[in-house]
Formats: C-alpha cells, sequence, structure tokens
C-alpha cells in the first residue's frame, strides 16, 4: 500500500510537470522561434522485495526541445538570400515604376523637344514657334534632373539603410553574445536552457535578415558568427562591429568596414554575401549606377550632337549659334591615399562610341592600368594622353605605384544638363553659309546642298568662288578653279557627274553640286547673313532625333533610353522572380522546421487529455491504495 | 507530415494575402485600361512601347508639317497662277502694241498699263505668308525679293530653297526662291534670242529655230549692198570674226548656220544686223520693262516700226518663255503637292498599325480583365471561407 501511495506520488509529479510542459506549448503556440518542448517519463528503479522486483514509479527526466539543427540552418540560409532578394525585387520595383510612365517619361520630352524644332522649321523666325522650342528644352532639362535626383535619393536611402543596418547588425551581434554567456553559464548545471537557446536561434535568424551569417558551435554551448568572408562578429561571449566607411574613391558611397579590437577598418563590402545589406549593396552596384550611367549617356549624347549642330548655324542676329545645352563634363575623383602627384583630366571626345562605365585607373609603377567597371576590361596606357571609349584621358603628373582615380564619365550629365540658350532670337536655325549661282551663268550646274562640318574657321573671309573650266586639270579635264579655299581645282566631269557630286571645302564643309555648267559658270558659297527665313539647321538638329548617335552609333537617344528602362524593366522582373523562388524555399524549409519544432494545439490538446487521464488514474491509486488499508484495518478490527 | 497549428493559420493567410494582391493588380488594371502597369510587366513589350509612341509622335509631327507644307506650296501656287494671268494679259497687249494700226498714242496707252500689270507683278513677287515674312525671298524673309533699283527690278532675296520634313529622311521644298520663279527666265527661244540692232532702219523680221546644237559664242550677221542696184547679201561671223556663212538675202528663205536658223521677212536696209547671242537668265520684269522701253520710246521719239516689231517679237518670246517656265514651276508644285498627298496616305496606314499594335501592347482587353476579376473574388472568398472553417476545428472545442 505504501508503495502503491508512493507510486502514485511519483505520478502525480511527473505528470503535473507533464502538463505543464504541455500547457507551456500551449501558450506558445505563437511565439516567433519558439519549439516545442516534451518532457520524458522514466520508470522508477525496480527494488527486489523477496524475490520480485517491483517497480518504484515514474520519474520525469529531461524536458527537450524539438529541433533539428540542419533544418534552423536551412531556414536561416533561406532567410538570409530571401532578405537580400526582396530588397532588390522592392528597390527595384519602385525604380521600375519611375521609369515607367510611357506617357510622360524622358522619352516624351525628347519627342517634344525635336517636334518643337520640327514646328519652328515651318517658320524659321517665329518668336512664339522659338520659345516653345526653348521652353520644351527646359522641360527636357527639368525631366533629366528630376530623373537624377529620384536615382540620387536612391543612393540616399541605400547609404542611410546601411547605416542602420550597421547598428542593428551591431546591436543583435551585442545580444547574441550575451545569450552565449547565459547558455554559458548554465551549462552543467543538467538540462537544457531551451529558452536561452530559442532565443539566440531566433537573434541569428534576424542577424540573417540583415546580413548572411555562418555560425560554428563550441564545446562549451555558444556560438562563433562569422560575416562576409569569415569575419567573426560573434565569438563566444564577444562581439566586434560593423561600420560604415566612406569609399576611397568615391566619398559619397559607402562601404561596410569589419574592426576588430584596435585594428584598423577593413573594408567587407564586396565579401558580404545574404541579407538586405548585400540586397542595398547590389541594388546600388548593378542597377542604380547602370541607370544612372545611362541616364547621363543619354543627356551625353543629346547635348554633344545638338550642340554640335547647333554651333554651325546662325542666329536670328547672324551671330554663330552657342551651346544649346551645357557641354557634359566627365567627373574625376582621385584616391583620398594617393601617394604621388598624378593628375588625371578627362573630357569627351566621340559621344557615339561612349560606354556608360566608370573606369578605374591605377598606375602600377610604369604604367596605367586602366579598367572598365561595367565590365572589368582592362587596358594599358603610358603617362600621356589616350583615347578610350570616346574619352580623352590625360595621364599627368608624377604618380607613385599604387595611385588611383576613379573616372566616371557620364555619371553627372543627367544633373549638369542645363539649357543655355535663353532667348528666342539665339536659337541657330540658319546654316552658316549658303550658296549661290551667279548671275551670269548661262549652264544648269548648280550647288544643291551645303554641309558645314567645322564651325571654327567661320564666318569666310570672302566668298568662295567655283568657276566652271574645262581645261581646269589639264588639257580636255574639266573642273572648277576654286578661289578663297584650298584645294584650288576639283574636278568635275558634267558628263559624269552632272546627276551630283559632293566637293569637299577643306576644313568647312562639304558641297553638293549637279547639273551642266557652261565655261565660266560660277558657283559662290558665301556667308549666310540676313538669313531669318533659313531653316536648314533646324532640320539638321531635328534629324538628329532618328540619328543613331549613341552606342557605337547603334542607337537613337530615344532607343537608348528604352533600353535603359528595358534594363531596369527585366533586371526588376528578374530580381522578383528570384525573391518569389528564394521565398518559396524559405517556406518550404519554415514548414520543415515547423513540422518538427512547431507547436500542434490538437496534439497538444491529446497529450493534455492523455496526461488528464493518467493523472486521474494515478489519483485513483492513492484512494485503492486508502481503500485497501481501510480494509486491512477493517479486517484487524474485528 | 506533422503541421503546427501555427503553419495552418499561416498558411491560410498566405493565401488569402495572395489572392488579395492578384485582386488588387486586376483591379488596378481595369481602373487604368492598361495591360502593361509597369516596364518589368513585360519589359521587351515596353519598349516596344516606347519606340512606338515616338514612331506615332513623329508621324504626327510629319503630318503637321505636311499640312503646313500643303499651306505653303497653295500660296506660291496662288501667286504664280495670278502671274501666269498678268502675263497673259501683258501678252495680249504685246500682240495688240505689235499692230501697224496703232498710233504711238495708243502704244503709249498700252506702255501705261503695262507698267501697271508689272506694279501687280511685282506686288505678287512680294507677297507675303501667313507670319508676315517674304514668300519669294529665299532665306532673307525680311527683305523684299524684288525691289525697283536705278537698274531696274533687282532681285534682292537670296537663293535658298525652304524644305520641310515631312516623313523620316524625306524633305521637300516648300518655298522655291524669287530667283528661280521669276528671274530664271531663259531669253529668246531659250537656246539663244536674236535681237534687231537698234540702230537698223530696215523693216525686216525675224523668225527663229534651233537646228542644232549652239557654242557658247554669239554670231552677228550684217545685211549689205555694195550699190543700190545690187541684190542684198548677208553674213554672218562668230564672235572671233570668222564667217560662217553668206550670200544674197531672200526674203523668206532660211539662213542656217552654227545651230542657227534664222528666216526673214521684210527688206532690210544695207548696215542692219541682228546679234545671235546665248540665251541669259533674265526675269519676268525685264522683259516686261523691255516692253514698256520699247513702247514708249516708239511713242515718244518714233522708233523704227521695223525695229519695234522686232522688239515686240522679243518681247513677245520673253513672255512666252516666262510662261512656260512659271507652268514648270506650277507643275513641279503639283507634283510636290500629289507626292504630299501619297506621303500623307503612308503616314495615315501607318500610323493606323502603330496605334493598332500600341493597343494590342498595352491596352486591356476588358471581358478578359473582368473575367479574371470575378475569378480572383471568388478565389478570394473561397480562400476566407476555408480559413474560417479550419479556424473552426479545434479539439480543444470538444474539451469541457
Amino acid at each position: 500500500m505504501a508503495n502503491s501511495l508512493s507510486i502514485a506520488l511519483t505520478g502525480l509529479t511527473a505528470l503535473q510537470r507533464a502538463v505543464a510542459t504541455t500547457s507551456n506549448n500551449i501558450v506558445n503556440v505563437g511565439t516567433e522561434g519558439y519549439s516545442r518542448q516534451t518532457m520524458s517519463f522514466e520508470a522508477g528503479p525496480t527494488t527486489a522485495s523477496g524475490g520480485f522486483y517491483l517497480g518504484s514509479g515514474v520519474s520525469s527526466t529531461v524536458i527537450e526541445r524539438a529541433y533539428d539543427s540542419f533544418l534552423v540552418a536551412q531556414v536561416r540560409d533561406f532567410t538570409a538570400s530571401s532578405s537580400k532578394l526582396d530588397t532588390v525585387a522592392s528597390l527595384s520595383a519602385r525604380l521600375d515604376d519611375v521609369l515607367g510612365d510611357t506617357e510622360s517619361g524622358f522619352n516624351q520630352n525628347i519627342q517634344t523637344f525635336f517636334g518643337a524644332m520640327q514646328s519652328l522649321s515651318s517658320n524659321p523666325s517665329g518668336v512664339p514657334e522659338r520659345q516653345v522650342v526653348i521652353a520644351e528644352a527646359q522641360a527636357l532639362e527639368r525631366q533629366a534632373q528630376y530623373l537624377d535626383s529620384t536615382l540620387d535619393q536612391f543612393d540616399n536611402e541605400v547609404n542611410s539603410r546601411l547605416k542602420s543596418l550597421t547598428d542593428e547588425v551591431n546591436l543583435i551581434a551585442g545580444n547574441i553574445a550575451q545569450v552565449n554567456g547565459s547558455i554559458a553559464s548554465l551549462q552543467g548545471t543538467g538540462g537544457s536552457p531551451n529558452s536561452l537557446l530559442d532565443k539566440r536561434d531566433s537573434l541569428v535568424r534576424d542577424l540573417a535578415k540583415r546580413i548572411g551569417v555562418s555560425t560554428i558551435e563550441s564545446e562549451s554551448g555558444e556560438i562563433n558568427v562569422l560575416v562576409g568572408s569569415g569575419q567573426p562578429i560573434v565569438t563566444g561571449i564577444n562581439s566586434s562591429e560593423l561600420s560604415v566607411i566612406p569609399n576611397k574613391l568615391d566619398g559619397r558611397r559607402l562601404d561596410i568596414a569589419f574592426s576588430i579590437g584596435n585594428a584598423s577598418d577593413v573594408a567587407i563590402t564586396k565579401q558580404i554575401k545574404g541579407g538586405e545589406m548585400e540586397g542595398l549593396l547590389e541594388f546600388r552596384d548593378t542597377i542604380l549606377e547602370q541607370t544612372r550611367n545611362d541616364l547621363g549617356l543619354v543627356a551625353v549624347g543629346l547635348s554633344e550632337v545638338v550642340n554640335a549642330q547647333h554651333k554651325k548655324g546662325i542666329d536670328l542676329n547672324d551671330q554663330f549659334g552657342l551651346n544649346f545645352f551645357s557641354q557634359a563634363e566627365v567627373e574625376v575623383l582621385a584616391n583620398s591615399g594617393n601617394a604621388g602627384s598624378a593628375t588625371l583630366s578627362a573630357t569627351i571626345a566621340d559621344a557615339s562610341v561612349m560606354q556608360p562605365s566608370d573606369y578605374q585607373a591605377s598606375f602600377d609603377g610604369t604604367n596605367w592600368n586602366i579598367k572598365r567597371m561595367s565590365d572589368s576590361t582592362m587596358s594599358i596606357a603610358a603617362p600621356g594622353t589616350v583615347s578610350l571609349d570616346g574619352l580623352s584621358l590625360t595621364l599627368g603628373g608624377a604618380p607613385a605605384n599604387g595611385d588611383r582615380f576613379l573616372v566616371r564619365a557620364t555619371r553627372n550629365a543627367a544633373s549638369a544638363l542645363e539649357v543655355q540658350i535663353k532667348r528666342p532670337e539665339q536659337i541657330a536655325a540658319a546654316l552658316a553659309l549658303r550658296a549661290e549661282t551667279a548671275s551670269g551663268n548661262t549652264g544648269s550646274a548648280a550647288i544643291d546642298q551645303v554641309l558645314v562640318d567645322d564651325a571654327t574657321s567661320l564666318p569666310l573671309a570672302g566668298n568662295i568662288t567655283l568657276t566652271f573650266n574645262p581645261d581646269a586639270l589639264g588639257a580636255g579635264v574639266p573642273g572648277f578653279d576654286v578661289a578663297g579655299i584650298t584645294p584650288a581645282v576639283v574636278a568635275y566631269d558634267p558628263a559624269l557627274d552632272g546627276l551630283g557630286k559632293i566637293l569637299t571645302l577643306t576644313g568647312i564643309g562639304r558641297i553638293e553640286v549637279s547639273g551642266q555648267p557652261s565655261a565660266g559658270d560660277v558657283l559662290v558659297v558665301q556667308n549666310n547673313t540676313g538669313a531669318r527665313g533659313d531653316n536648314r539647321n533646324l532640320l539638321a538638329m531635328a534629324d538628329l532625333q532618328s540619328a543613331k548617335i549613341l552606342a557605337n552609333s547603334q542607337a537613337t537617344l530615344q532607343d537608348y533610353y528604352g533600353r535603359l528602362v528595358s534594363t531596369v524593366g527585366v533586371k526588376t522582373r528578374q530580381a522578383q522572380v528570384n525573391a518569389s523562388t528564394e521565398n518559396a524555399l524559405l517556406q518550404q524549409a519554415s514548414t520543415a522546421r515547423d513540422g518538427v519544432s512547431g507547436v500542434n494545439l490538437d496534439e497538444e490538446a491529446a497529450n493534455l487529455l492523455k496526461l488528464q487521464q493518467a493523472y486521474q488514474a494515478a489519483a485513483k491509486i492513492i484512494s485503492v491504495a486508502e481503500t485497501l488499508f481501510q480494509t486491512l484495518l477493517a479486517a484487524t478490527r474485528t | 507530415m506533422r503541421l503546427s497549428t501555427n503553419q495552418i493559420y499561416q498558411q491560410g493567410i498566405n493565401v488569402i494575402l495572395d489572392q488579395q494582391s492578384k485582386l488588387a493588380e486586376t483591379n488596378q488594371k481595369i481602373g487604368s485600361g492598361k495591360n502593361l502597369l509597369r516596364p518589368s510587366d513585360d519589359p521587351a513589350a515596353a519598349v516596344k512601347v516606347l519606340s512606338l509612341t515616338s514612331e506615332a509622335g513623329n508621324i504626327e509631327q510629319f503630318s503637321r508639317n505636311i499640312d503646313t507644307a500643303r499651306t505653303q506650296l497653295s500660296q506660291g501656287e496662288q501667286a504664280m497662277s495670278q502671274a501666269g494671268n498678268v502675263i497673259q494679259r501683258s501678252r495680249e497687249l504685246i500682240v495688240q502694241a505689235n499692230n501697224d494700226a496703232l498710233s504711238p498714242s495708243d502704244r503709249g496707252a498700252i506702255a501705261t498699263e503695262l507698267a501697271s500689270l508689272q506694279q501687280e507683278m511685282l506686288s505678287l513677287a512680294n507677297s507675303k505668308d501667313e507670319s508676315g515674312n517674304y514668300y519669294f525671298s529665299g532665306f532673307q524673309s525680311d527683305t523684299a525679293p524684288f525691289q525697283r533699283t536705278s537698274a531696274g527690278i533687282a532681285y534682292k532675296g537670296d537663293q535658298g530653297t525652304r524644305m520641310l520634313q515631312v516623313g523620316s529622311g524625306i524633305q521637300v521644298e516648300t518655298r522655291p526662291n524669287g530667283q528661280a520663279v521669276f528671274g530664271d527666265v531663259r531669253s529668246g527661244n531659250g537656246t539663244f534670242s536674236v535681237s534687231a540692232n537698234d540702230a537698223n532702219t530696215g523693216n525686216t523680221t525675224v523668225q527663229s529655230s534651233v537646228s542644232g546644237p549652239f557654242g557658247p559664242n554669239g554670231f552677228d550677221l550684217i545685211f549689205t549692198q555694195t550699190t543700190p542696184s545690187d541684190p542684198i547679201t548677208f553674213q554672218v561671223v562668230d564672235g572671233l570674226g570668222a564667217t560662217v556663212a553668206g550670200g544674197n538675202y531672200v526674203e523668206g528663205e532660211a539662213i542656217t548656220f552654227g545651230g542657227v536658223n534664222l528666216t526673214f521677212a521684210g527688206t532690210p536696209e544695207p548696215g542692219d544686223r541682228f546679234a545671235v547671242s546665248p540665251s541669259i537668265n533674265e526675269s519676268v520684269f525685264d522683259v516686261l520693262s523691255a516692253g514698256i522701253d520699247a513702247l514708249n520710246a516708239y511713242s515718244n521719239s518714233g522708233l523704227n516700226p521695223g525695229l519695234l516689231h522686232n522688239k515686240m517679237d522679243q518681247v513677245l518670246d520673253g513672255l512666252d518663255q516666262s510662261l512656260s517656265h512659271l507652268l514648270d514651276e506650277r507643275a513641279s508644285i503639283g507634283a510636290r503637292l500629289n507626292s504630299l498627298d501619297s506621303q500623307q496616305e503612308v503616314h495615315d496606314k501607318n500610323l493606323i498599325s502603330y496605334k493598332a499594335a500600341l493597343s494590342d501592347i498595352q491596352d486591356l482587353d476588358y471581358a478578359e480583365a473582368i473575367n479574371e476579376l470575378n475569378l480572383r473574388l471568388t478565389s478570394l472568398q473561397a480562400a476566407q471561407q476555408a480559413y474560417i472553417k479550419i479556424q473552426d476545428l479545434s479539439l480543444f472545442r470538444y474539451l469541457n
């Protein structure tokens, strides 16, 4: 009886603990990171009693958490990668929205700008039409600046998010170190500090959301957390710190640095894998930079070609055309740690072969190694002036080994785009030269077209005259005797060239001559003064809309902008697809982990019922034992 | 497999959230009427939309340019047609003045009318466009193209020709310059002109035609008669002084030399000379001035009637050349107007196909979208109902 009583008591005690464990599971059903706990029972020791071995009840052993370290690690890794891709996808989707408007976007501004040129060409001296051209150019300027400032805001956002992310990472790393300490101190006291372990797992997962990590568990139960290429951010009960530092070449962009003890910061930006941090860096370095450079290239192309053509014309006051848009400039940034006195200056030589890329030039002691950042193509140049991708780079000074420069070919062009023509009469609608046939001519030769290639030597000091001479190049070899420019004679055979021949005006341009001249007929090229009705330069400028002037003469301005939009669209779509794939994987991993560790209320209810019944039964043992005892008492009383 | 309670709820919620976001997307498409909401929906299509939109924009601009070109060409055509009428009328007057029955004062009156016709021609040539710019002055649109100077009416514009772009890579001339329209009239018969010497005293008139290639140097024809009883002879010398033809003069008999065919009527006086010179460009105004001057000279000083006839014949030649020159110019304007029409047709067709393509790519198929909306609504409702039902399932409900 006493035996039964004590057995019942062990049962009641153990079952109470089990009910408590189940209750704890039930109330933690919604707790993030909680692993359900189970208590194991163990039969009490048997005692020998007169040749029998009797059990002595039940005892509760350890309370274990349902845990699979492989599944937890998988969840953590997928958390890091899906958080990274989510970050890229959501940022690029916002960028996509900014660029995507087909009705009011940059393309439309380019369209209306050239459209205004076309409209002006039907009334080249009209002041209202000229004002429309200027207004449309200014709208284009505003749109370019708006787009660039929007991109700049993305840049700022990335920077400030990187800053707050490093703070969060440092805080979480500190917490993990602390929990490590608590766990270590409980080590050896028997049992398992389940809630602390769960808490630590959650913290590591929180960290992985921000930056990809790997963990190593030590014998003492502490974990070491590594980031990047193995930088230990948590070592046992100690944590190190991440910080943001300005890039050495470009102070406006931030690098992530790792510092341990008193050692100096080491930039680990490129080594960071996973988490929101990698997402931000990837968005900045692949999508945002490319978009800004591409947009800049459109602005460079626009200003270069429109300016070049505009300068070939003359305005309503007979003045040569000025730059229509501000001249695009190349940004050169010197490494703050350059030891020598090297200088690098860069100008735009030919926009049509320019690449939307940054360049990094570093000196190896003899030569400059210039790396095109967009595809890592290297070129080697001796100090001096070198032509590269439409840029003219002048590498001067006394460089020291290891000196570096960053050249940003197009980065700032969109924000710097500015309309220089402010007054309607400044638009150079007329071409600088015009052609005439002398009034005494008896033949039919005429100059059909004048093309100005280089206006720097204009205006002409005097008229250029071409006088037809059947023997200009020797007896029977016809041509024009030329005055006012070299060469002094040009061949022109009316029989062969009567349908049109292009003749070169050295250093100035070309003319197309056609027809049948008589001997002595004179064709004249002269300064085009007073030509308020001339629209030839406007037509030439309006034609630039359809000219393939970018990307090795493969794309028009609008084509190129379209490419920019589609690149962002494709990358956004890619990021979204990758993110949803990764999210599905994360969900699968979470499902697997929850399958092991999650609380199921029905299961707990069943357990509760089972335990309740067992408890009731154990209690019944006591009453049975009591009845037995009473029976014995009653037997002895009589 | 084992499921945690959390998972069950979370899955239910996830399904609902997913359905809601799809519903919102469909809703947004219906609201905007667009199938493409952002480039990432279909990057290739987005680029196509950009290029089709700009192509359509170009076509609309070109169509506007065609309208402008048409207006400008029609204005020029109108002025030229009126100028043609002026020349017609002048021609009638010259024919009338060539009549021997007219008195000098009649010819004086004709000269006056001719002068007013010339003035009318001048104002036609100096007409302005809707913006107040001179139409025929080439690029010098602020300068009146034809102005009276001491040397007659001179062209003060330039030889610039205004063009407009009416298609990609297609430019059309919208304004000929005054020099080309009114100035570049070939004198005589277009190849050479024959003029009587002002000192001629005979009454011969001459008809000319081209009989072959005409050299760059002129010829001089002189009638001579050694003694009054001798037959009248003629001699033709070229610009270098070499005699190229000669013989006795027979009225009505063709004299041919160096690509020139001349037939004289009437009786020449010895010493009468005719010069055959290569055609030059003269203006309509020069032609009219020559007529006015000759008529005035005749009414004032009694010009030799033979000489007058010769002058009138020359003016008639000039007017005929002017008229055919203007007709040529008008014909080329007509041809350009025709090509504008066909260009416009091409643009219209392209615009329709571009717009159709644009609509195909970016516009929403409402029937499909509404269908999808209904589907999404049903799915969402189903997901919500499923969630409620599942949530209801718990063993704890049976525990008491």
